[in-house]
């Protein structure tokens, strides 16, 4: 399936989550706080909340709960 | 707002989420409602990609099959948020609430990381092992090109070992227990001698792919620009703090896997009105062994999330809680007695194991002194350590104060990643008790809902009329 992640089409495989995606892609920073430092994916549980994607009509959710849809609408690196 | 009615509502579709709606629906006729917030069920222990069951136990193949059963209906990406015992409030994936009116519930909601705090450990490419083993698991992802695995405790091995088995390069394992540690968990043994075979398989997957394990060895920190690159390991006492005299190690990786241990996700409960215990530096859901219920009637807890034990023994409450909730429910048929029983005498002995494993299985004393005076400790919010300490200092042990101070806990996460180590700062002992706090304002608050963020929408569904009107 094709995903638009930041702006690139990716292709990625279907049953993985949009966390797993990201990191094949090179998406290291999945967001940024106030102060200027990073947020990246940690527990992959949906507990720390560290993997925070916009997804476009849904806002923020958490990349490593979210199965990958053909023609999701991706942004990385928001400040939260 | 929607409203939905079952017979029994199991919380997390985990190993003993599934062993207890099997035993509620093919026990006893019961309706089983089943929700979980990740997409594919089977929790974290049986993360797996839809479709491809092989590399798991069987009992796992048997009660993923057993959600076929008409009676059950699994629900996915669905959170629960609030609620009480006979009104649980959900969000659907679309954003939409949905209230669950059950006549019993199973709290199944298992357990997350522990999270230790050091200096590097928000870096990019610093993930929990958990998350490592979803990656490979549940996605067929490498989270990187050559991986560290390190930390404390058995799940350090079965992490490294599903590395091996994806085929991503594995630096080497390293475990700040040494051979004391291991000495102390073979009394425990004795009620689960076939866990001592697991152990020596993992072991042996890792010796064959010539995968170093350095024993008594502590990660001290991680470094890197813009994500880790290298990361620093040094040799330690056995309370866990450096050695005198020896060198550090540094390892050259882009994934750092850490692994501290679990601690129970007791918000839930806490919510409904559950009692708990005190279970190192976490909580446990306080439980009748013979039928699982929390203190709360129709309410009941089955797997990590009643005391970390892992999964056969997950499974065993579970069929001991399912079947009891279904009775609580009114549901029509009656189990055969033999069933239940063999549950209880499974559930016995792998409890008593649980408990010999327990001090493996949180870090020791030393890990919680790895932080320095710029680590951040909350990461949501951004608390470095000094800060915390400052705001400590001021709260003069009350929890509230110390959140007003300095925010550590109140940001998405809802303090679920820092409680441990602002517990570890508030010298707060393995075992201490909250009612040892002068004031009832300053034990930890229970949880409220939401349980997790939910949107306006959702909040403004909820009228005065409506059941569950929080």
């Amino acid at each position: 399936m094709t995903l638009r992640l930041d702006g690139t089409e990716v292709h990625v495989l279907a049953d993985r989550s949009l966390a797993a995606a990201c990191l094949e892609h090179g998406v290291a920073v999945f967001g940024r706080t106030p102060a200027g430092g990073v947020r990246g994916l940690y527990c992959g549980m949906g507990s720390c909340y560290g993997c925070l994607v916009e997804v476009e009509d849904r806002g923020a959710v958490r990349a490593c709960l979210e199965p990958v849809a053909d023609g999701l609408v991706v942004t990385t690196g928001h400040v939260r | 707002m929607k409203t939905c009615a079952t017979d029994v509502l199991v919380v997390g579709a985990g190993p003993a989420g599934l062993a207890a709606a099997a035993a509620a629906a093919s026990g006893f006729g019961a309706r089983v409602t089943i929700v979980d917030e990740s997409p594919v069920p089977g929790g974290q222990l049986w993360r797996h990609r839809p479709g491809r069951t092989g590399h798991l136990p069987r009992v796992a193949r048997t009660l993923l099959g057993a959600l076929s059963d008409p009676r059950v209906e699994l629900r996915t990406l669905h959170s629960v948020w609030g609620g009480e015992p006979g009104c649980v409030l959900v969000e659907e994936p679309s954003g939409a609430a949905l209230a669950v009116e059950a006549g019993a519930v199973v709290i199944a909601t298992g357990a997350r990381e522990i999270a230790v705090p050091f200096p590097g450990w928000t870096l990019p490419g610093v993930l929990a092992a958990g998350a490592v083993q979803s990656l490979v698991k549940g996605s067929g992802v490498a989270p990187g090109r050559r991986v560290l695995v390190a930390g404390g405790g058995p799940f350090l091995l079965a992490v490294a070992a599903d590395l091996v088995h994806a085929g991503v390069e594995v630096a080497g394992v390293v475990d700040a227990g040494d051979w004391r540690v291991w000495l102390r968990a073979v009394p425990a043994l004795w009620h689960a001698p076939e866990r001592a075979l697991d152990a020596f398989a993992l072991r042996e997957t890792l010796r064959r792919a010539r995968v170093p394990l350095h024993r008594g060895e502590l990660v001290v920190a991680a470094d890197g620009d813009g994500r880790v690159e290298r990361v620093t390991t040094c040799r330690v006492a056995g309370d866990w703090r450096p050695r005198e005299h020896t060198a550090a190690r540094d390892w050259d990786v882009d994934v750092l896997a850490v692994a501290w241990g679990f601690q129970p996700n007791v918000e839930l409960a806490q919510l409904l009105g559950c009692a708990t215990d005190e279970a190192g530096l976490a909580k446990s859901v306080r439980f009748d062994p013979a039928t699982m219920r929390s203190s709360l009637a129709n309410v009941f807890v089955a797997g990590e999330v009643a005391g970390v034990g892992g999964g056969p023994l997950a499974v065993a409450e579970g069929r001991i809680a399912g079947a009891a909730a279904a009775r609580a429910s009114g549901a029509p048929a009656a189990a055969r007695a033999s069933a239940s029983l063999r549950a209880a005498f499974k559930r016995r002995r792998l409890a008593s194991f649980a408990a010999g494993l327990a001090p493996l299985l949180c870090p020791g004393e030393g890990a919680w002194s790895l932080a320095r005076a710029d680590t951040v400790v909350c990461r949501c919010e951004e608390v470095p350590l000094d800060e915390l300490d400052a705001a400590v200092a001021v709260a003069g042990g009350s929890r509230r104060a110390l959140k007003a101070h300095c925010r550590a806990g109140m940001g998405v996460c809802q303090g679920r990643t820092c409680e441990p180590a602002i517990r570890a700062r508030l010298g707060e002992a393995p075992g201490g008790s909250p009612d040892e706090a002068s004031d009832a304002g300053d034990r930890e608050p229970a949880p409220r809902a939401p349980l997790r963020p939910v949107s306006l929408a959702a909040w403004a569904e909820l009228t005065e009329e409506e059941p569950c009107s929080t």
